[in-house]
This record gives C-alpha cells, sequence and structure tokens, in this order.
C-alpha cells in the first residue's frame, strides 16, 4: 500500500523516470564503454611487455617474410626458436595470439612458464592460431630468439631486435590515462545530472510524503523504501547500461585496437576480466546513485544552507592547490588531480557568480526585470545540471581544440618527415650507399638523401644509461634542410655538417639540453661527444632521439632500419619509376623491393589518427549530449513548476507572442550564461592540456590555439536548447487548469 | 457595461459532458457591482474566466466594454485584459521574485499607466515600510492588499475578483473588502465579485447565485 504511494508518484510523471532512468544507463554505458577499453588495452600491454621483452627475432636475409618452412629448418638445426603467430580473429574482436607451449623455453619465458599466460585468450595454442589462418583470417608469423649474442644463424637469416619488444613506454600510459580522466569526467558530470533529477523529483513528492508521514508511516520505514527504491532503480539502469557499454566497447574497438597497433605496436587482445569489470561499474554507479539519496537523510526541515564564508574558503583554497598541482606538479597525476579540483572548484563558484550578473545589471523595462529574476530562480533551482553542463561544455571545447591543434601540427611535422615523393625500405644486408651512382644519375630524380635508423647510448650523470633513436643522414640534402627547429645555434645545419647534432623535443625536456651544450653518445667500440645545434619538434613519440650527419656515424655501427628518400622531377612517369625500381633491384640484388609513396604512407598516418582521437571526441560528445539533454528535461520540470507565473503574465494581458519572446529569451540567455561560464574554464583545460600535461606525459607541448568557430558552434547548439526550453514554458492552454503554487518561504524566489 | 444573454458552457471530461450554464443570462450597469455566489463548483470561476477571455463558450452572447465579445480574437482579449481588465484571485496574484513594490509598478506598467505613484497606492493600502518586501516576507491579508494596490495602479474599468478573501481571516477580509469597495465607489469602476460569504456578497449592489444553474 505504502510502496503503491510511493511510487504514484512515477505514474504521474512517467518522464522523470524515464530521464532517470536514462541517465544513469547511458552514463554507466560510456564509464563502462571506456574503461572496458582503457582496461583490455592496458593487459595488452602489459603481456604483451612481459612476454616479449629483450627478445630478438630472426628475419630472413633475403628480405621475404619468415615462413612455417624457416621455423622446421632453424629447428632442425637445433635452434631454439620461438613460433609467435598473429591472427586477426575478426570483426574488431582484437587479436589472437598463437604460441608453441614447448618452444616457450627458448623465448626468455623460462620464469614466468608457459601455463599460465597460455590459459586463456590472448595467447592460444599455434595449432588453434594456425587454423584461423588458414582459413583466411589476417595473420603474420614471427620467429623469436633468446639466444646469446655469439650464437651464430645460418647466412640466410638474420637477428633484429624485436620491435614489439621495445618498450611502449610512457606514452601509450598516458594516452590512457587521458581516457580515464574522461571516464571520471563523465560519471562526474552523471553524478551531477542524476542527482538533480531526482532531488526536483523529491521536491515535488515532498507533500505527497509528509502526507504519509501524517497517516503514521514513521520517517525511517519511508527512507528505507525510498532507498529500496533507488537500489532498484539503480540496477535496472546499470545492467543494461554496462551490457550498452560493452557493445559500445566491441564498436571502438576496431579503431581503438589499430590506433595502439599503430602507434605503440601493441595490438588489442580481447579478453578481460568481466566479473570485475561489472562488479566495478555496479558499485560506483550505486554509489552515484545513493548520493542522490543522501538528500533524503536530511534531518527534516530546511535546506542546509552553508556558511557563506565557508563556501567562499573552500572555492578560493581549491582554486590555490589545484593552481598550484596544475602549474608545478611534476607528475601527470598530480596535473590531473589539480585540474579537477580547479573544475569542482568553478562548478561551486559558477551558480553564484551567474546569479551576481541579473543583480547587477539594472534595467528600466519591467519585463526586462521579471525575466532577470526568473533567470535567477533557474539558476538556483538548475545549478546541479546547468554546471554539469558547464563543464562539458568545457571540455569538449577543450579536447576539440587540443585535437585540432595536434592535427595541424601533426600535419606539418609529417609533411618534414615524409619530405620527398617516394620512400624505399633498403633490404636486409644492403647499404644505402650501394645506390647512391643510380640515383644521383637519374634524370627524374631531384633530390635524395639516405636515412639511417638504430639505437646509441646517453651516458647519465649517475652512470647509467638510456637508450636513444638514432637518425642518421645526409643533412645537406634540401628536403631534411627544411625542417623547423625549435632552438638552435646561428647556421644550426652548418654546425650539424661540421658534426653538430641536432635533438628532438623530448629529449631536451627530460635532460635539459639545450643548443651549444654537449651530450656524449656512447656506441658499442666508440663514443662521440657532438654539440647540440639545434632541438626540432617530434610529435607522437615519447622517445629521445638524436639526429647526425651519415658521415658522422662509426664504421662498426649497426644500423637497424635503413631507408632512402626521394624527390622526383614534376613530370615524372610511371615508366620513369618502373625503371628506378628494376634498377634498385638489379644493384642490390633482390627480387622484389617496394617503393612507397610517402602520400600513401600520409594518409594512412592520418587515419590513424583520426582512430586515435575518435574515441576522446566521441566521449566528451556524449558527455555534451547527456549533459544537454539532462537539462532540457530537468529545465522542462523547473519551468513547469512555474507554470502559474506564466499564467499571471497571461491574465495581465501579455499576448501570446510577447510570453513566447519573454520565456525564449529567459531560456536562450541563460544557456547564452553558461556557455560564457565554461570559455575561461574551456581555455585553462586547453592550455592545460597542450602546455601541461603533453610536456609532462609525452615530453613535447602543443602551441596553444582555439577556435572560436567552434565555440560559435556550440552556442548555438545551446541557443536551440535555450529557445526549445522557453518555448516549452510559453504554452499557456486556453481552459486548461493552472494551479496555484503554495508560497512558502523562499520557496518561489 | 456588461450583459450576457443565453450563455452556455460544456466542459467535455473523460467522455462526460457537463453543462456548467445552460442559458444564463445578467446585466450590470457601469459602476456597480454583482456578487456571484454558490457552492463550489457552480461555475464562478468558469463565469469569470469567461469574462475576460480566459475561458471560451459554446453559445450566447457577452457584450462588455462597448463590445461585442464573440469571436474577438485572443490578443484582442490580450490587450483588454492588459489596459481595461483588472483580475484578483484568491492568493498568488503576486510575482514572488519582485517586491511589492516591483509588482505594483509592473502591472501599472503593463497597463499603460504612470509608475510614479505606486508608492501612494500601497501606502493608502496600509502597506507603508513594506514596500521592499518579496510576497513570501508578508502575510496573506497584506499580499491580498498588494494584490489590490496593483489593480488600482492599473486603472481599469471592470474588476473581476475570484473569492478574493478566501484565504483570509474574518478581520483581515474584512478589511481586504472595504479597501476594494471604498475605491470602487471613488473612481466608479465596475465590479464582479465571487464569493461564498454571504455577509460580504450583500454589500454588492446586486446579486447572481449560481447555484443550480441560474
Ligand atoms: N477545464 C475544465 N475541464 C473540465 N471541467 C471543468 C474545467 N474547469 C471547470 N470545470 C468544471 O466546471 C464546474 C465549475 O467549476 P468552477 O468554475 O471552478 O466552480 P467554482 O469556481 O464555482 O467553484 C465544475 O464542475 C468543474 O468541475
Ligand atoms: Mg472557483
Amino acid at each position: 500500500m505504502v510502496l503503491r504511494a510511493i511510487l504514484s508518484h512515477y505514474r504521474r510523471h512517467p518522464l522523470h523516470l524515464l530521464s532517470l532512468w536514462v541517465i544513469l544507463m547511458l552514463a554507466t554505458a560510456l564509464w563502462s564503454g571506456v574503461w572496458s577499453l582503457t582496461q583490455q588495452a592496458r593487459d595488452s600491454m602489459r603481456t604483451g611487455e612481459a612476454q616479449l621483452s629483450g627478445r630478438q627475432q630472426v628475419v630472413r636475409s633475403d628480405g621475404a617474410p619468415v615462413t612455417v618452412e624457416d621455423f622446421v629448418t632453424l629447428r632442425r638445426q637445433g635452434l631454439c626458436v620461438m613460433p609467435w603467430l598473429e591472427v586477426d580473429a575478426g570483426e574488431g574482436r582484437g587479436r589472437l595470439v598463437g604460441i608453441d607451449p614447448l618452444a616457450m623455453a627458448c623465448a626468455g619465458n623460462q620464469e614466468t612458464g608457459a601455463g599460465t599466460s597460455l590459459d586463456g585468450e590472448p595467447f592460444v595454442d599455434i595449432h588453434r592460431a594456425a587454423k584461423l589462418a588458414e582459413a583466411g583470417h589476417r595473420h603474420r608469423l614471427r620467429l623469436l630468439l633468446d639466444a646469446p649474442e655469439d650464437l651464430s644463424l645460418p647466412p640466410q637469416w638474420q637477428r633484429q631486435p624485436d620491435p614489439a619488444a621495445l618498450s611502449t613506454g610512457e606514452l601509450a600510459d598516458s594516452f590512457l590515462l587521458n581516457l580515464d580522466a574522461l571516464g571520471v569526467l563523465v560519471v562526474l558530470v552523471s553524478a551531477l545530472l542524476i542527482r538533480s533529477v531526482y532531488t526536483l523529483g523529491l521536491a515535488q513528492r515532498r507533500e505527497g510524503l509528509a502526507l504519509l508521514e501524517r497517516y503514521g508511516v514513521t520517517r525511517g520505514r519511508l527512507q528505507r523504501l525510498l532507498l529500496l527504491e533507488l537500489l532498484i532503480l539503480g540496477l535496472s539502469g546499470i545492467v543494461p547500461g554496462y551490457l550498452l557499454g560493452q557493445l559500445l566497447a566491441d564498436g571502438l574497438a576496431g579503431g581503438f585496437g589499430e590506433a595502439m597497433g599503430s602507434l605503440f605496436g601493441t595490438p588489442l587482445l580481447r579478453g578481460g576480466d568481466t566479473f570485475l569489470q561489472f562488479g566495478v561499474t555496479a558499485i560506483l554507479m550505486l554509489l552515484v546513485t545513493f548520493w542522490c539519496g543522501l538528500e533524503l537523510l536530511r534531518p527534516r526541515g530546511k535546506w542546509v544552507t552553508g556558511n557563506r564564508w565557508l563556501h567562499v574558503t573552500t572555492v578560493v583554497l581549491m582554486m590555490g592547490v589545484g593552481g598550484v598541482l596544475v602549474f608545478s606538479g611534476e607528475r601527470l597525476v598530480a596535473v590531473f588531480a589539480g585540474t579537477g579540483m580547479i573544475m569542482a572548484a568553478t562548478g561551486l563558484a559558477t551558480p553564484y557568480l551567474m546569479n551576481q550578473w541579473p543583480k547587477t545589471s539594472s534595467g528600466t523595462a519591467p519585463l526586462g526585470l521579471w525575466r532577470r529574476r526568473e533567470t535567477g530562480v533557474l539558476i538556483r533551482r538548475l545549478s546541479l545540471p546547468l554546471v554539469a553542463l558547464q563543464l562539458a561544455v568545457a571540455t569538449v571545447i577543450a579536447v576539440q581544440a587540443l585535437v585540432t591543434t595536434f592535427e595541424d601540427t601533426f600535419q606539418q611535422w609529417l609533411g618534414q618527415r615524409l619530405a620527398g615523393d617516394l620512400f624505399v625500405e633498403v633490404p636486409a644486408g644492403k647499404r644505402p650507399e650501394d645506390v647512391a651512382g643510380i640515383l644521383s644519375f637519374q634524370p627524374s630524380i631531384v633530390e635524395w638523401h639516405p636515412v639511417i635508423r638504430g639505437q646509441v647510448r646517453l651516458p647519465l650523470p649517475d652512470g647509467n644509461t638510456i637508450a636513444l633513436d638514432l637518425m642518421a643522414t645526409d643533412t645537406g640534402s634540401g628536403l631534411i634542410r627544411e625542417w623547423e627547429l625549435l632552438q638552435s645555434v646561428p647556421d644550426p645545419w652548418q654546425a650539424v655538417a661540421g658534426g653538430g647534432v641536432l635533438i628532438n623535443e623530448q629529449l631536451a625536456r627530460r635532460h635539459q639540453l639545450e643548443p651549444g651544450d654537449t651530450l656524449t653518445l656512447q656506441f658499442p667500440e666508440h663514443r662521440l661527444s657532438p654539440r647540440v645545434a639545434g632541438v626540432y619538434s617530434d610529435y607522437g613519440r615519447p622517445a629521445g632521439e638524436v639526429l647526425l650527419d651519415h658521415d658522422e656515424l662509426p664504421a662498426s655501427f649497426v644500423p637497424g632500419f635503413q631507408s632512402v628518400t626521394i624527390a622526383l622531377e614534376s613530370d615524372a612517369t610511371t615508366s620513369d619509376r618502373q625503371s628506378l625500381e628494376r634498377d634498385l633491384e638489379r644493384v642490390w640484388s633482390v627480387a622484389d623491393i617496394e617503393i612507397r609513396d610517402t602520400g600513401t604512407i600520409r594518409e594512412l598516418a592520418n587515419r590513424i589518427f583520426d582512430q586515435t582521437f575518435l574515441l576522446t571526441r566521441a566521449i566528451s560528445l556524449l558527455t555534451l549530449v547527456l549533459a544537454g539533454a539532462a537539462l532540457l528535461m530537468t529545465g522542462w520540470v523547473a519551468l513547469a513548476s512555474r507554470r502559474w507565473y506564466v499564467h499571471l503574465l497571461a491574465v495581465w494581458g501579455l499576448r501570446r507572442r510577447e510570453r513566447l519572446g519573454l520565456l525564449v529569451r529567459l531560456g536562450m540567455g541563460l544557456m547564452f550564461r553558461v556557455w560564457l561560464a565554461a570559455l575561461p574554464l574551456a581555455l585553462l583545460l586547453t592550455w592545460v592540456l597542450v602546455a601541461r600535461i603533453n610536456p609532462v606525459a609525452f615530453g613535447w607541448s602543443l602551441p596553444m590555439a582555439i577556435y572560436p568557430g567552434y565555440w560559435l558552434q556550440l552556442l548555438v547548439v545551446m541557443v536551440i536548447i535555450g529557445l526549445v526550453l522557453g518555448s516549452l514554458a510559453a504554452r499557456v492552454r486556453r481552459g486548461a487548469p493552472v494551479t496555484m503554487p503554495v508560497l512558502t518561504e523562499g520557496g518561489e524566489r | 457595461m456588461l450583459s450576457v444573454t443565453g450563455l452556455v458552457k460544456r466542459f467535455e471530461s473523460s467522455g462526460d459532458t457537463v453543462r456548467v450554464f445552460d442559458g444564463l443570462s445578467f446585466s450590470i450597469a457601469a459602476g456597480r457591482s454583482l456578487a456571484l455566489t454558490g457552492p463550489s463548483g457552480s461555475g464562478k470561476s468558469t463565469l469569470l474566466n469567461i469574462l475576460c477571455g480566459l475561458e471560451s463558450f459554446d453559445e450566447g452572447n457577452v457584450r462588455l466594454l462597448e463590445r461585442e465579445v464573440d469571436g474577438l480574437p485572443r490578443d484582442a482579449w490580450a490587450d483588454l485584459r492588459r489596459r481595461h481588465i483588472g483580475v484578483v484571485f484568491q492568493d498568488s496574484n503576486l510575482m514572488p521574485t519582485m517586491t511589492l513594490a516591483e509588482n505594483v509598478r509592473l502591472r501599472a506598467g503593463l497597463a499603460g499607466r504612470s509608475t510614479e505613484g505606486t508608492g501612494d497606492w500601497l501606502e493608502r493600502l496600509g502597506l507603508a515600510g513594506l514596500e521592499q518586501r518579496y510576497p513570501d516576507q508578508v502575510s496573506g491579508g497584506q499580499r491580498q492588499r498588494a494584490a489590490l494596490a496593483m489593480v488600482f495602479a492599473m486603472e481599469p474599468e471592470l474588476v473581476l475578483a475570484d473569492e478574493p478573501t478566501g484565504s483570509l481571516d474574518r478581520q483581515t477580509a474584512h478589511t481586504v473588502a472595504d479597501a476594494l469597495f471604498r475605491w470602487q465607489r471613488e473612481v466608479n469602476a465596475t465590479l464582479v465579485l465571487a464569493t461564498h460569504d454571504l455577509p460580504l456578497a450583500d454589500r454588492c449592489d446586486d446579486g447572481l447565485d449560481l447555484a443550480g444553474g441560474a
């Protein structure tokens, strides 16, 4: 009976129930989807690193991919190699890795043992993976080796560092941390929304509940029943939300996995602890739900209106501490925490600040005054959803600025790195110099230069050494000289030609190196101590890099990867390219070399780039949609409670169009204020992202750019929300009874 | 001033048709007052709503302020209410977000009257010193007097009052009614007052009992 009475509220306001449920479900879906993806990515990287650390792989000297026959031949010769068959499981389900458990010991896994990692996906027995491969799934075979350096391979094969064995490093971590932070923001925003919708409903139910109390239902019993109601509501939203989140994760896994694979060399592996994921999601969202219920446990009576000074002090303190963390935090977590505090403090201060405006501006038009006062009421009643919308708008603006800036900068950088038209990989065991003759005499070639990549070690003051990427090239080449430098000594290219080096921003930041400094490069049997001639920007990677002229390389240097970049005459034809290809194959005496268009590579890079940020963009936009929809719903309820006063305006002789205009202006003005309040926060967030989080996480900073065009787009969206709200509120139907509100102290203003 | 002939008003509610008026006729001359009486549900509010255009009617003829109102567009009705018809409800006649003075000024301003003398009206109604209070900071009787001040300040020719003292105690109701009638005589306005308080109804010049559909 009592339960029926309690639930009758939702029978009268089904929309209210629906909106609570939808917000809860969407929030759960967003959070669990993101969480599941980042968790999968983390697991993949961890397993990948554990499996592969410090190993080498066997490649064929003729440059062709290794086959099962290679494996069989090597094993017959008594060499301990381990097969590693990666198979695409299809439909965005990630990749499976087939391994031979008996051969695990050959690849440095003596201590981990095969059993633990073979128990489940992604690692499966090689026979299972082979079946998939035969069935036409995309696959790649690698042969791994963990043998002492002096073990010699037959001449048809060579050893190479396993590219996947390089640590994925901080970059991947910070990439995931960024996603985590967004996930937390989603939970925060939705908690604000759920609470606001719920408390709004609670206010409407207060009379009914008081009536029940008068009929002798104890307050404790009422509270328990309402908490039960919350629990049921929570679970009924969380379960489908979780499932929806998994669907979302699956849907995004394809692109996300490709991005992870290309950026960090880590395939996205399937799996993850479903039970744990659901548990954490459920607990988190139930906490959010019960946070709403706290309102119920408050002692009866008025709202606890906190001390104003306490409020101001809290805001100032949070701003201060947050500011210090953001400006001088050394660790990423500190910067994130500081940002969170500033956002929270802004959220606390915003309703107050937005309310100051209508008070100070003094118009003379009587209806202007009415509109400003009503705006004040709405700001107070809708403070939670308004703040949620403000945070969402600020985040969306900042993320958009970051992604677009990155995109532009990345384009420029890619243009530098992929100068020229053609890109030729030098086959294993061959040298770029071998083809210098032909390249220099081909009339269709304007310019060319070799690129030799490898590793070198940098001794640190503490006695350790760290690995640096090394890039050696012909620094006299016009293509290279187009590189833009962030800092340099006068005439840097001259300095490089004379034995100096250029370093990337990551290295400069991490070890406080500046142009003019000297650094030591330690080769296996050699040492160089060149001067730093300049610093160049190098996006997308966390690793330090040095660039020097190829003539400076010690003769004993073992290159890891070599290529040749070629710029063609603008009128070069396909047959020029074909004859170039034949010449290169003849001189290097290999069957088939691949000449790649830099344009194709650039396109590929851009696609990967887009996929990398697809998720970030999607989450921030969905948060905005969630916040906008919730504001529309709560705003509607809030305005419905003012219906009598709109009716009074009609009684006082305002025409329909006048009322519509008044309320539409009210709604749009409200949204305009939220937008305006979001801008400073958006600027701060943008700055934090490009100038603080990026350098701390990745070692490179981005120029701060703002995109007012995008701000205006958001403004248009928000103004439309205000317009819809206003026109909904303006509807006074002839003959429809409007109930008079009960005037309680402060309740209506 | 105001005449109603053969008024028919029906409400459709959940399939049933309720006939509130079935051929109602009456009239009042300018400057006089008419009391509408009858038990709850007899149609007092409905009639007042019809007289100010907030409710439509099905048949019959209504003339007021020298106009035939049948088929009068809504905007024309709105203009009439804005300048010529003052309405007082039982409660909630004021905007809660505005002070008493601001409320009076808003109503006078909408009617195109001067907003200079609003303080005088409040003072004359015994609300001196309360001008800067918000509606929830004064008593119910003071609120109703402020509502009267709003109506007086707009200088209407016709006042429709729907149980204006319905939620007040006897003593307060008396002072509010006093103020209303004094002003009505003074400016010679026409008053239609719905009430189920018989002594109050007796103070009007004429009476119309809606019980059982007049
Ligand atoms: N919008 C409406 N829809 C249906 N019935 C209505 C509506 N408004 C009033 N009524 C009915 O009309 C009758 C008269 O109502 P009302 O004018 O409010 O009476 P009074 O003011 O005398 O108490 C009542 O029976 C009421 O139920
Ligand atoms: Mg009534």
